[in-house]
C-alpha cells in the first residue's frame, strides 16, 4: 500500500493517481506470475530464468514478432473486457473470430479486383459483421431467457469450430498444393494487410493501428459516454442500474455486439495480415489469451497495452525459449493458469485483511498493535 | 428398424454417453449447493492424462491408471476447492482458471516428461475391460443397454443410483441442497457450508478424473492434446437442464451421446455427408437443452409473480 502511495504521490492529479495504482498493481501481479512460475520450472528441473531470458530476448532482438502477437491479443483482450466490465462473460470470442475470419477469407476471394483500401474495408466489414452476428445468438439468450452466457458461448465456440472445418475442408478447400491441404487457397494479394518492415523482417503489419485505433475507441466507450457508465453501473451494481433506469438487456445487446464485432476483426487481421488464407483451427485458442489478458488489466483499455505486450514477448519468447533450453513452448499455457489464480488471489488478499480484521476485533486489547 | 440395429445404436448412445454421464454426475452436488463449477473440463482432461501415466509407471494395471486418474481429478478439485471456499475467488473466473490450468500442464508434462507432441501411449495398454451379460443381449432395449458395455459404463449406471441415493437418502446431500436453495435455513440448522462445498467439489473432482480415463484408454488408446473438446461442458449444460436431478441429467447425457452416435454412423456409411456438420450435433443440442431449462425457469418464475 506504501509503496502504491507513493507512487502515485508523483502525480497530483487524481485520475492519474488511480491510473498509476493500477498500473502498478498489473506490474506486481505479472512479476509474481513469473516468479511462480520460475518456482514452477525449478520444481521440473529446469532452468528458473529463462522466462525472464526469453521475455528479453524476445524484446531485444525479435520486436516485430513480439508486435505481430501483440495485435490479436490486444484486440482479443479489448473483446474481452468489454463484457467483462458489465460482469458478462463473453468467453465466444474464439468462436467470433472464426466466423471473421472465414467471412474475411471469403469476400477476399470475391474482391480480387478491387483497389487494395476498398478490399482491406471491405473484408474487415465483413469479418465484423460476421462476428457480431454470432454473438447475437447468446447475448438474445441471456435477455430473453436469462439464459448463463458463459457456458453457452464456450459451446458455440466448437459450434464455431466445426463450421469452419466443414467449410475449409469442404466447399472452400484449397486446390491441393502442400500448403493448402488443410487450408483454403491463398487470397488475392490486394486485400493482405501491409507488413511494418521499419519493425524488421516478421509478421507484424498494419493491424497495428486498427488494434490501438480500436484501444482508444473502447477507452473512449469506457470513460467519456453514457454507454460506458451503463456497462459499469451494470456490472457494479445490477440493481442500482435497474432503478436509475438503465435498459440492462440493451447494454448486453450492445456490449456482445461490439465484443463480437472485435473479435471477428482480429480474425480478419489473423487471416489478411498473417496466413493470408484460412489453415483449419489456426488459431490456438486465442479467446483463452483475452480471457487472461483482460483479467491481468482488470479490463482497463491502457492496461491491456502493457498485458498483451507481455503476453506477446512471453509468446514469442516461447519459441526462443524451447530452441534454446528444450523448455515445452507449452509452458506460456501453463502461465496463463498460473496468472488467473494469481488475479483470482487478489480477492485473497481481501480475504486475508478481513481475516486480520476480525482477529484484532476478537481481541479488542490489542487493538492498539 | 431390426431388434440388432436398434440395440446397436441404443448401446453406442449409452457407450459415447459414458464419461459425459460420469462428469454430469460429478457436478451434481455442486450444481445443488449452487456452487458454479465449469472446472469440470479441466478436471476430465488430467483425468485422460494422469492414466495414461498410471499405466506407464505400473505397466499395465488398469487399477493403477484409475487411481491416477481419480487423484489428478482430485487434485484439481482441491485447487478450486481452496481458492473458491477459502479465498472466495469469482467461480467462474477460478474454473476458467482450473480448466486453462489443466490444459497448460498436460501439454507441458506430455512434452517435458514423456517428450511426446501429439499422442502418448502407454506401451504396454490394458484396456479396461468389456463386461457381458449374455442372456440379456438378444432383449430388445434392455439388451441393447446392459448387454454388453465397457466396466466404466457400468460404473456409470452404479453412479447414477449412488449419487441419487447420496442426494436423497444422507444428509450430505440434502445438506448440499440446503445450502443452495436456503442458506440461512441451512445456518440455523447448524449446517457447515464449507464442508458440505468442500465435499462436493472433491465429488466432482473424483467423478470428473475417471470420466477422463473413458476418453484416453476407450474411446481411443491414447491421450492427445485438449483431447476432452468441451464434453465438460456437455457434462454441465445435462446437469443445468437436469437441475441436479441425477436421473433426468442421465438421460440427457444420453441424449447428447445419441447425437454423437449418429454422426459416428452417418460417418461410417460414408453418405458423403459432411461429418464436421455431425460433430456440431451435441454442441447444438447443448445449447437448445441450456436454453429449453431457462424458458422453463423463467416461465415459472413469471407464473409465480402473477400469482
Amino acid at each position: 500500500m506504501k509503496v502504491s502511495e507513493a507512487f502515485s504521490g508523483l502525480v497530483r492529479n487524481q485520475k492519474a493517481s488511480s491510473a498509476g495504482k493500477t498500473l502498478l498493481r498489473q506490474v506486481i501481479l505479472i512479476l509474481v506470475a513469473m516468479v511462480l512460475t520460475s518456482l514452477f520450472l525449478l520444481v521440473t528441473g529446469y532452468d528458473p530464468f529463462i522466462v525472464f531470458k526469453a521475455i528479453y530476448k524476445s524484446i531485444s532482438t525479435d520486436i516485430g514478432g513480439t508486435i505481430r502477437w501483440m495485435i490479436p491479443y490486444g484486440l482479443m483482450g479489448l473483446a474481452v473486457a468489454l463484457t467483462f466490465r458489465m460482469n458478462l462473460f463473453n468467453m465466444g470470442v474464439d468462436g467470433q473470430l472464426y466466423l471473421g475470419a472465414i467471412g474475411a477469407t471469403y469476400i477476399s476471394m470475391k474482391m480480387a479486383d478491387a483497389p487494395h483500401l476498398v478490399a482491406v474495408v471491405a473484408t474487415i466489414a465483413f469479418a465484423v459483421i460476421a462476428g457480431a452476428l454470432f454473438a447475437v445468438i447468446p447475448a438474445v439468450l441471456k435477455i430473453r431467457l436469462n439464459c448463463d452466457e458463459v457456458v453457452v458461448t464456450i459451446l458455440l465456440n466448437y459450434v464455431a469450430y466445426y463450421f469452419t472445418d466443414y467449410l475449409v475442408l469442404g466447399p472452400m478447400l484449397g486446390d491441393g498444393t502442400l500448403a493448402t491441404a488443410r487450408s483454403t487457397n491463398y487470397t488475392p494479394e490486394n486485400s493482405w494487410l501491409t507488413r511494418l518492415k521499419w519493425l524488421g523482417d516478421s509478421s507484424a503489419n498494419t493491424g497495428l493501428f486498427i488494434m490501438l485505433a480500436v484501444l482508444i475507441g473502447i477507452a473512449f466507450i469506457f470513460y467519456k459516454t453514457r454507454f460506458g457508465y451503463e456497462l459499469k453501473t451494470c456490472g457494479a451494481n445490477p440493481r442500482f442500474a435497474r432503478y436509475g433506469g438503465i435498459n440492462a438487456g440493451r447494454v448486453i445487446l450492445a456490449a456482445m455486439i461490439i465484443s463480437g464485432a472485435i473479435a471477428g476483426a482480429t480474425g480478419a487481421i489473423e487471416v489478411m495480415g498473417i496466413h493470408h488464407r484460412f489453415p483449419i483451427r489456426f488459431s490456438n485458442s486465442m479467446g483463452n489469451d483475452g480471457v487472461v489478458i483482460a483479467l491481468l488489466a482488470s479490463n482497463n483499455p491502457f492496461g491491456i497495452l502493457l498485458t498483451s505486450f507481455f503476453f506477446a514477448a512471453l509468446k514469442n519468447g516461447s519459441n526462443i525459449m524451447q530452441r534454446i533450453a528444450d523448455v515445452p513452448s507449452s509452458l506460456v499455457d501453463v502461465v496463463r493458469g498460473i496468472i488467473i489464480f494469481t488475479v483470482s488471489a487478489r480477492f485473497g488478499i481481501s480475504w486475508f485483511q478481513n481475516r486480520r480484521k476480525a482477529k484484532v476485533e476478537k481481541a479488542p486489547g490489542k487493538e492498539a498493535a | 428398424m431390426s431388434v440388432a440395429s436398434l440395440n446397436d445404436i441404443i448401446a453406442t448412445s449409452i457407450r459415447i454417453a459414458t464419461p459425459v454421464t460420469l462428469a454430469a454426475l460429478g457436478g451434481v452436488f455442486c450444481q445443488k449447493a449452487h456452487i458454479f463449477n465449469i472446472g469440470l473440463e479441466g478436471m476430465m482432461l488430467a483425468g485422460s492424462f494422469a492414466v495414461i501415466s498410471g499405466q506407464i509407471l505400473f505397466p499395465g494395471s488398469v487399477a493403477a491408471g484409475l487411481i491416477f486418474a481419480a487423484l489428478a481429478g482430485l487434485l484439481l478439485s482441491a485447487l478450486f476447492a481452496l481458492a473458491v471456499l477459502k479465498f472466495d475467488t469469482n467461480q467462474i473466473i477460478t474454473g476458467i482458471g482450473i480448466n486453462l490450468l489443466s490444459l497448460g500442464l498436460t501439454s507441458f508434462l506430455l512434452r517435458a516428461v514423456y517428450h511426446t507432441q501429439g499422442t502418448l501411449r502407454a506401451d504396454i495398454m490394458t484396456k479396461i475391460p468389456t463386461v457381458r451379460i449374455p442372456f440379456l443381449q438378444g432383449v430388445p432395449i434392455l439388451g441393447g443397454i446392459f448387454g454388453e458395455q465397457n466396466l466404466l459404463t457400468y460404473i456409470a449406471f452404479v453412479m447414477v443410483i449412488i449419487t441419487a441415493l447420496l442426494l436423497y437418502k444422507t444428509p450430505f446431500g440434502v445438506a448440499a441442497c440446503a445450502i443452495g436453495e436456503l442458506p440461512e435455513c441451512a445456518a440455523t440448522a447448524g449446517i457447515k457450508p464449507k464442508k458440505i462445498g468442500l465435499l462436493a467439489i472433491l465429488w466432482s473432482g473424483l467423478l470428473c478424473g475417471v470420466a477422463g480415463t473413458y476418453l484416453s484408454t476407450v474411446s481411443v488408446s491414447g491421450f492427445t492434446e485438449d483431447m476432452v473438446q468441451g464434453r465438460g461442458f456437455t457434462a454441465f449444460s445435462a446437469l443445468i437442464f437436469g437441475n441436479g436431478n441425477p436421473f433426468v441429467t442421465w438421460a440427457v447425457s444420453i441424449l447428447f451421446g445419441f447425437a454423437d452416435a449418429l454422426g459416428i454412423r452417418v460417418e461410417l456409411q460414408s453418405s458423403g455427408f459432411p461429418s464436421s456438420i455431425i460433430k456440431m450435433f451435441p454442441y447444438i443440442l447443448s445449447v437448445a437443452a441450456l436454453a429449453a431449462s431457462c424458458y422453463a425457469r423463467e416461465t415459472a418464475r413469471k407464473r409465480k409473480k402473477t400469482k
